[in-house]
């Protein structure tokens, strides 16, 4: 007469055991469901119905009611066609009453056979927390595996579900995801551009923002993508934070290798920070948490994208609120920016003279406001290489780098936080050499570092210390630390 | 001087043309009284300089153009048409705000354009010397060498006391009068807006201290004149009349400074030449000049003896004087500045300093901080303590001063000598400034 089996959902973020009641009693033969369901999950009854009938089961002359509890939380998407259907044929005493101790996802065809839907990572965590089986169709199993602890099954059809489920059948036991750290592209194919690569090496040992400047065709793209390569893979514990973000907008995500993201730049307010109807799905901001928002051609974004990505830096995450609900998504990400220095690109280049108006110079430069050029830590121009011998000389290869870049993240991991992070008193309180002090004082006072720039460069002078390996900052360290903050 | 120049002008091969130049003589000496504001009336109405030249030449006197357009005839554009309305305290209390005056033509050097030029006068705030300067113009899009560059020589023709000209444009012009301004010099912009308009508005500041140091700042526009492109262009032509020597800088081959330096070689000016590398874009126009058979400059001193023959300011007094930046080079050098190289010459104190404090710096470069660290990296001690000596003027890439791994400690050592204003790095390459 009553079932009851789980599913999950992702909000945000936070995974939620969905509840699948079925009652099945009454006279008439009627289907109906309720529980905020939307459309997709509301035309599961016509999927369900036909999915058990094509298993060879009978579906229920009577009058069977799903309730999707907590009944206040909005439904979406397919994957709730598996719970239903256990929850049914175990209602109607079809099949053992087992389907209470599973958590499963899928969407099933009309034959009975199960396709993948979202929430694989969503049941999986739920699964982990309450140390039941998690069936899931295959291609979702792989999401659902990322979860420590989860034991996941994955189930080709209705048929097989309820194997599993009743104990009659084991069920396939997912590949665990190979670790690809090989496919980035190595840093060695950049030849000379020793300033900038030294820039990339300090972005990604410190987490600091990085803009790059220089005409087209210099390899400013080049070197932003290669960052993925010398950056520390995630941990499980932050690639499930990912994992769960790309979830959320429907994606799966499975390598442990920090994400690199590059919209376009076309891309709407929407895109970037977050948004959409009913449900929020995470913007490029948030899938880039724990790893780089790349902007190429930063100018040519629309001033509102711009400043809109203001906030979410600083605080590290985004609420987008929505019709009834609102949505805290994490957004922790590493800006690199890549820009001309001008429309035509060629500005300050030695060989090719630009072209651009002077009034059309000034608009391209304030397209891109002070408060967001004040947030990178690091500038450097980067210019189209000379040809010359130096050019065949191979550079450091990413993983050489890499070593170094560890290291250092390892250092700044005991001490507490990323040096992005460092704020006022707690650089006051780190070692800094007074030498280095009087060197900042000194330039200060030339008018050759701003008052505003202080912070910043005390910041890059500790990354740059920690890849040296020594715990005070001498003043070479901030020397070197001033040569990246061109002027804009 | 003014001699030699029209016997120069008088063997130009341009007769057809109207003499705007006899016809203004004409038109003053028979309506002495009305003759000044006729003039201001017609500058006002801001008429298309070809179609202006036509209606003068057709009508043979000012004053009877001014009554055919009065009864309609020449079609003049309406606002143009107002002007002819105007009371003379109308005409005049624009440049009592500014405030500027207008100079007729007649009083101005008569070389400043050819005769048949319908210039009718220029507005100028300030005063206009009467002595030619030295033009020196480039373009807009510089690079920094040419900034660098051009801001060295207008030091020098500052301190030697000579008339700086210029267009007061972005680039090259800016930074030759900001050079002349720092000696305490003399200069002369010439605006391609109307008078009392700066553009660009950032350039204001330079303008006002032109004017505050005894220069001038000039249009043949009236106040309120919109900058239209067409008439950067034009003005270019009175860079080159009211200087004796145009010197061009940087100019990419379609530049702005080639039509002056064309228009100065037609007008009989000497025009020299600062060469640029055959690759750079920037540099394109200045090497078809000296193809065409412009004077190259080949180094600072070797501009300024030329300038000394050509402006005999480099005579007399201290015939033995060589070349330029000697110690003694303030007090000889500018006829006619002995009170402006009063307190010190600023650029040598400049540079003087520079040395000080570059050789302070690597003194103390050595105990402090990095000493940890050079003594890892051996062949670095040698190298990054004569970083600055091991620098072309032209720049260096960092590949060429250090091996990859010692990076670092390059970077160490250029981010102290930039701390300080000395070097800058640009992407790989480090300059001295």
């Amino acid at each position: 007469m009553f079932a009851e089996t789980t599913s999950a959902a992702l909000i945000g973020v936070r995974p939620h055991p969905v509840r699948v009641e079925v009652f099945i009693g009454g006279p008439r033969s009627l289907f109906t469901l309720v529980g905020l369901p939307d459309t997709a999950v509301r035309e599961a009854r016509d999927r369900v119905q036909s999915a058990i009938l094509a298993s060879g089961f009978e579906f229920p002359k009577r009058r069977v009611t799903v309730n999707l509890a907590p009944a206040n939380l909005p439904k979406a998407g397919s994957s709730y066609d598996l719970p239903i259907a256990l929850g049914v044929l175990s209602a109607a005493g079809l099949i053992p009453a087992a389907v209470d101790g599973v958590v499963a996802v899928g969407e099933l065809a009309l034959d009975g056979s199960l396709r993948s839907a979202p929430g694989g990572l969503a049941a999986g965590m739920v699964a982990a927390e309450r140390d039941q089986l998690c069936l899931t169709p295959p291609q979702s199993a792989e999401e659902a595996s990322l979860v420590g602890g989860a034991k996941v099954r994955m189930v080709h059809s209705l048929i097989e579900a309820i194997a599993v489920a009743s104990g009659q059948m084991e069920g396939g036991i997912p590949p665990v995801p190979a670790p690809t750290l090989s496919d980035t592209s190595d840093l060695a194919e950049v030849r000379g551009q020793l300033h900038a690569r030294r820039a990339l090496e300090i972005a990604a040992a410190g987490a600091h923002h990085l803009l790059l400047s220089g005409p087209p065709g210099s390899g400013k793209t080049m070197l932003a993508r290669r960052i993925v390569g010398i950056l520390p893979p995630l941990n499980t514990e932050d690639s499930l934070e990912v994992a769960c973000i790309y979830a959320s907008g429907g994606r799966l995500r499975a390598s442990p290798l920090p994400p690199f993201r590059d919209p376009h730049h076309s891309a709407s307010l929407a895109a970037m920070v977050g948004g959409g109807n009913g449900i929020p799905v995470p913007g490029e901001v948030s899938l880039a948490h724990r790893g780089v928002l790349f902007l190429d051609e930063m100018a040519e974004f629309p001033p509102s994208v711009l400043d809109a990505l203001r906030q979410p830096l600083e605080e590290s995450q985004i609420t987008i609120a929505r019709k009834g609900t609102s949505v805290c998504f994490p957004a922790s990400a590493q800006l690199i920016a890549a820009t001309n220095p001008c429309p035509c690109g060629y500005k300050g280049d030695r060989k090719k003279a630009c072209f651009c108006a002077p009034s059309g110079l000034n608009r391209y430069v304030r397209r891109m406001s002070g408060p967001l050029l004040d947030r990178f830590d690091l500038r450097v121009k980067v210019n189209r290489p000379e040809v010359n011998e130096f050019l065949d000389r191979p550079g450091e290869s990413s993983s050489i780098v890499r070593q170094r870049v560890l290291a250092a993240r390892e250092r700044q991991r005991t001490r507490g936080s990323l040096n992005r992070y460092l704020d006022r008193t707690t650089l006051d309180s780190l070692p800094f050499s007074s030498s280095a002090y009087d060197l900042l004082g000194q330039a200060l006072s030339q008018g050759n570092v701003t008052a505003r720039g202080f912070d910043r460069i005390r910041r890059v002078a500790r990354t740059i210390a920690d890849l040296a390996g020594e715990k005070e900052v001498s003043a070479g360290h901030a020397a070197e630390a001033i040569t990246y903050r061109g002027e804009w | 001087m003014s001699d030699a120049i029209s016997s120069k002008q008088i063997g130009h091969p341009e007769p057809p043309r109207t003499k705007v130049w006899e016809l203004l003589a004409d038109h003053r000496s028979k309506k002495p009284e009305s003759y000044p504001m006729d003039l201001l009336r017609l500058a006002y109405m801001e008429l298309d300089p070809k179609k202006l030249s036509r209606i003068l030449g057709s009508c043979g006197s000012v004053k009877s153009a001014l009554a055919g357009m009065k009864v309609g005839r020449w079609n003049i554009p309406s606002a143009a048409q107002q002007k002819l309305r105007f009371s003379s305290t109308e005409l005049l209390a624009p440049l009592e705000k500014i405030p500027a005056k207008f100079v007729d033509r007649l009083q101005l050097d008569p070389g400043v354009t050819e005769p048949s030029d319908p210039l009718l006068g220029l507005f100028v705030q300030g005063t206009l010397p009467a002595d030619r300067g030295v033009a020196v113009v480039g373009t807009r899009r510089s690079t920094r060498y040419g900034l660098k560059l051009a801001e060295e020589i207008g030091r020098r023709l500052g301190r030697r006391g000579l008339l700086v000209v210029s267009g007061l444009a972005l680039g090259i012009d800016a930074a030759v009068h900001k050079g002349m301004l720092s000696t305490r010099g003399r200069g002369v912009a010439v605006l391609g807006s109307g008078i009392g308009r700066w553009y660009p508005p950032s350039n204001q500041a330079i303008g006002e201290d032109l004017i505050a140091q005894g220069g001038a700042v000039v249009s043949e526009y009236p106040p309120d004149a919109v900058p239209f492109g067409w008439r950067f262009l034009h003005r270019n032509r009175l860079i080159a009349g009211l200087s004796e020597v145009v010197i061009v800088v940087e100019a990419p081959a379609r530049s702005g400074a080639l039509t002056t330096a064309r228009l100065a070689l037609e007008m009989g000016r000497d025009v020299l030449v600062v060469p640029g590398d055959i690759d750079r874009e920037t540099s394109e126009g200045c090497n078809l000049l000296i193809q065409e058979g412009a004077h190259p400059i080949t180094s600072l001193d070797d501009m300024e003896q030329l300038l000394g023959f050509r402006m005999g300011v480099m005579d007399s007094k201290e015939g033995s004087h060589t070349s330029g930046a000697e110690a003694s080079g303030d007090q000889d050098g500018s006829i006619g500045q002995a009170e402006r190289s009063v307190g010190k010459p600023s650029h040598q104190t400049s540079l003087l300093s520079a040395d000080v404090l570059d050789e302070g710096l690597l003194g103390e470069g050595a105990d402090i901080g990095s000493s940890t660290r050079l003594g890892s990296g051996e062949p670095s001690t040698g190298s990054v303590a004569d970083l600055r000596s091991r620098i072309p003027p032209t720049g260096v890439s960092l590949e060429e001063l250090v091996e990859p791994s010692e990076l670092p400690v390059l970077l160490e050592e250029i981010g102290r000598l930039s701390a300080l204003g000395i070097l800058s790095l640009e992407g790989d390459m480090v300059y001295r400034n």
